[in-house]
């Protein structure tokens, strides 16, 4: 298992207006792992995950400081090409979003932005990605249906296809499976430690037992605050901080 | 339920169904004014063939011409600056004093009467632009006061689509022009379409805005140019009902009755393409 480090959080404050979110972060995510941040509602893990990729420039209220590194790169810095490191940070949300587009437009639809492919590149690229999601011997006859009709599962998956199209090195997950019912979480849960061979994942999930399942290091955070971070099995065994061992104790939050 | 409390339901029941019917019975009630008195003056000579006699025979073909000419032209001037103006404020304008006084601008302009714009475009491109009474004059004139209706509805149509969509496009690294032109405008092409030609449907039936600024009184043969008068249905109809003594009335009712027609097609093919796009329920 390779450790080194992809993403690098260093001091990183983020501000709605004058509502402190995020209060000094400082976070290592080692490559090819997955990393899973945890914590009740408006903790801040969602503003973390989405400062990752830059989701929060859309926000004009927003305020940062510190800086975010991925691949020794500062994110923040006004010389990024936002776009190619947004092809290299991929988002999967909480609700499965396909475009309503054909299943196969939905994750064309990257290549084609980006690479100048032949029809049988831009295929092959599409099969490839499905079948990285196991969408592939249930769709390969059906590419031309609307993404709509799918299962909520099958939209995720497509959804996770879609990004994967772009060849990025890291997926954030927001919630990826709150929308979906047990069975169809297992499944994706399994899909998602298929995942981590090739990509850095990191998942930001209500459901603690899913971080227990899936992840490898795990992230409490409270009140914009980290309060402990660690290998997934300590951090759910032996905690070091007792609001940690509260939180997971179902005692708290 | 106690009786009296019944009794109120039903009193307030009744009292909504009323102002409820009241708002058909106008409609009705013109409709079939026009349609009766103006039935028999419709014919094909009447759709094909210009005025004579002074306007009391023939047909009513230059107006429709003209009309049909106004909207075209509206249609050119207004749609692009109207859906761009709409998508620079949905997806890229700041919430800052600039946005806010644009905003307050349409809705200012959506309260002007339409004979100051009419008195507007005489003003601006009649006279200080010379371009004489026009049809680029007649069709400005009614593009601006389509302006603010098509930008409402453009704006409303753009923000019908999901956030999340934008989100995503961008995280898979199109730029934010490419999540406009690949996802928003495709999700919001059939309301923008739609409040489009809701607006011009009115703009065809207005009659201040074009009285100074294109419509002619008489003039029996086809526009050639841009920068030619036209006459046009609303203003011809005007002209019938107060200027031409001794007109029968079937030519006034069927004048009426043709724009009348034509706006409703008009209505008509939005209420369409929205039907349209809703059954495939894009999300």
């Amino acid at each position: 298992m390779s450790e080194r480090t992809i993403i690098r959080i260093n001091h990183f404050n983020l501000f709605y207006d004058q509502f402190h979110a995020l209060k000094d972060i400082c976070l290592e995510i080692p490559e090819k792992q997955v990393t899973a941040m945890i914590g009740p509602s408006g903790c801040g893990k969602s503003t973390l995950l989405r400062s990752i990729n830059r989701m929060n420039d859309l926000i004009d209220t927003v305020r940062i400081t510190g800086q975010i590194l991925v691949d020794d790169q500062p994110i923040y810095d006004k010389g990024l090409n936002l776009v190619s490191f947004r092809k290299k940070v991929g988002m999967v949300f909480q609700r499965p979003n396909p475009f309503p587009l054909s299943v196969y437009e939905n994750v064309a639809f990257g290549p084609r932005l980006h690479m100048k492919l032949t029809k049988k590149e831009l295929h092959g690229r599409v099969q490839q990605s499905l079948e990285d999601v196991d969408l592939w011997s249930d769709l390969k006859d059906s590419l031309d249906i609307s993404a709509l009709d799918l299962s909520g599962e099958q939209q995720q998956r497509l959804c996770i296809a879609r990004l994967l199209a772009v060849s990025p090195e890291v997926l954030l997950m927001d919630e990826p499976c709150s929308a979906l019912d047990p069975n169809a979480t297992q499944r994706v849960e399994e899909l998602i430690r298929d995942l981590k061979n090739d990509y850095t994942i990191v998942i930001v999930t209500h459901n603690m037992a899913q971080a227990a399942r899936v992840s490898d290091q795990t992230a409490y955070f409270y009140l914009g605050e980290v309060v402990e971070i660690g290998p997934t099995e300590k951090i759910f065994t032996t905690p070091s901080k007792k609001e940690t061992e509260d939180y997971i104790t179902g005692r708290f939050g | 339920m106690s009786s009296r409390a019944l009794l109120t339901e039903k009193i307030a029941f009744f009292c909504l169904l009323l102002c409820t019917l009241i708002i058909v019975i106008p409609v009705i009630l013109i409709t079939a004014v026009i349609v009766k008195n103006g039935i028999a003056g419709l014919s094909w000579e009447f759709l094909t063939q210009s005025p004579r006699l002074g306007m009391r025979a023939g047909g009513i073909f230059p107006a429709i011409v003209g009309t049909v000419y106004l909207v075209l032209g509206t249609m050119l001037f207004a749609l692009p600056v109207g859906i761009l103006a709409a998508v620079y404020l949905t997806e890229y304008a700041k919430d800052n004093w600039l946005t806010r006084v644009i905003d307050i601008a349409i809705v200012n302009l959506a309260g002007v009467p339409s004979v100051v714009y009419g008195l507007f475009g005489l003003g601006l491109f009649v006279v200080f632009l010379k371009f004489g009474a026009s049809i680029i004059a007649g069709s400005l004139t009614l593009a601006i006061m389509s302006l603010p209706v098509i930008i409402t509805a453009s704006r409303e149509a753009l923000n019908t689509v999901p956030q999340s969509f934008r989100e995503v496009s961008l995280a898979l690294g199109a730029t934010r022009w490419q999540t406009i032109r690949h996802v928003v405008l495709p999700n919001s092409i059939s309301g923008i379409v739609t409040g489009t030609i809701l607006a011009l449907s009115r703009a065809a039936g207005e009659t201040a805005p074009i009285l100074f600024t294109v419509a002619a009184f008489y003039l029996p043969r086809l526009p050639q140019s841009l920068f030619d008068q036209c006459m046009a249905l609303p203003y011809h109809l005007y002209v019938l009902s107060t200027q031409v003594p001794n007109i029968k009335p079937h030519i006034q009712y069927g004048t009426a009755l043709v724009l009348v027609l034509m706006i409703m097609i008009m209505n008509i093919v939005a209420i369409v393409i929205r039907s349209h796009f809703r059954k495939k329920k894009l999300w």
